[in-house]
């Protein structure tokens, strides 16, 4: 939660564009969102907040999102839903986030929009309007 | 996706992804399928979240392509790829004129 209040999601990505477009929809649904673009970053962020969801990038050049989900999980006991976010295909994405023992994933086939209505279901916030 | 939201970030993603093919045709030359595959895989997810879903699973049809070895395969996406982005270039994006 940040100190306005708001909700708070922890994005980690090694695209700068996804991590903008992502940031954008959701700071305009009411969340507060942080932007990692690496596992330095991420741990930076950890260190001093604590968001309330956790998304993970699958693919990235220094790391498997779904190992970075299990160490959070398992190793760093983190208790905030931890998702994957990908465009890998849902089987796949579905197995990958059962093993990591994380809370499930979301495609990034299915846009920003529904990026945005899984946050606000999953935060139990309804998107705010314009 | 609203419109207003399409339109600051295609110009972004067109930069982007025409960034993204040049370093994809220079990792295809040099055999470095690894690193072409995860190229093309930012590529496929920043075209997904936009809609560009043909882009999209172009690219990705590259990444498989890309990670099985298979050179004709890349080859034909990156051409695939080239073609489409201009495509997108010349209708202003997903949301503009056909």
């Amino acid at each position: 939660m940040t100190t306005t209040g708001r909700k708070q999601v922890l994005l980690l990505d090694d695209s700068a564009l996804t991590l903008d477009m992502a940031k954008t929809v959701l700071e305009a649904a009411g969340f507060g969102v942080l932007t990692a673009v690496d596992l330095a970053a991420l741990e930076g962020h950890l260190a001093r907040s604590k968001p309330d969801l956790v998304l993970l990038d699958v693919q990235m050049p220094e790391a498997f999102g779904d190992d970075v989900g299990m160490v959070l999980r398992a190793v760093k006991g983190m208790q905030v839903p931890i998702l994957l976010v990908s465009s890998l295909g849902d089987t796949e994405l579905a197995q990958r986030a059962r093993e990591a023992g994380v809370d499930g994933f979301i495609s990034k086939r299915a846009g920003l929009d529904a990026l945005v209505e899984r946050v606000c279901a999953i935060l139990g916030q309804g998107p705010r309007q314009p | 996706m609203k419109d207003d939201l399409r339109a600051v970030f295609m110009p972004r993603f067109i930069d982007t992804a025409r960034a993204r093919l040049e370093r994809a045709a220079l990792l295809l030359a040099r055999r470095d399928d690894n690193a072409l595959a995860g190229e093309l895989h930012a590529l496929g997810g920043e075209a997904a979240m936009l809609g560009l879903e043909e882009f999209a699973d172009s690219a990705r049809g590259g990444e498989i392509g890309a990670r099985r070895g298979d050179l004709a395969a890349c080859q034909r996406s990156l051409r695939t790829l080239g073609e489409s982005l201009e495509q997108v270039v010349a209708r202003g994006g997903p949301g503009g004129a056909p």
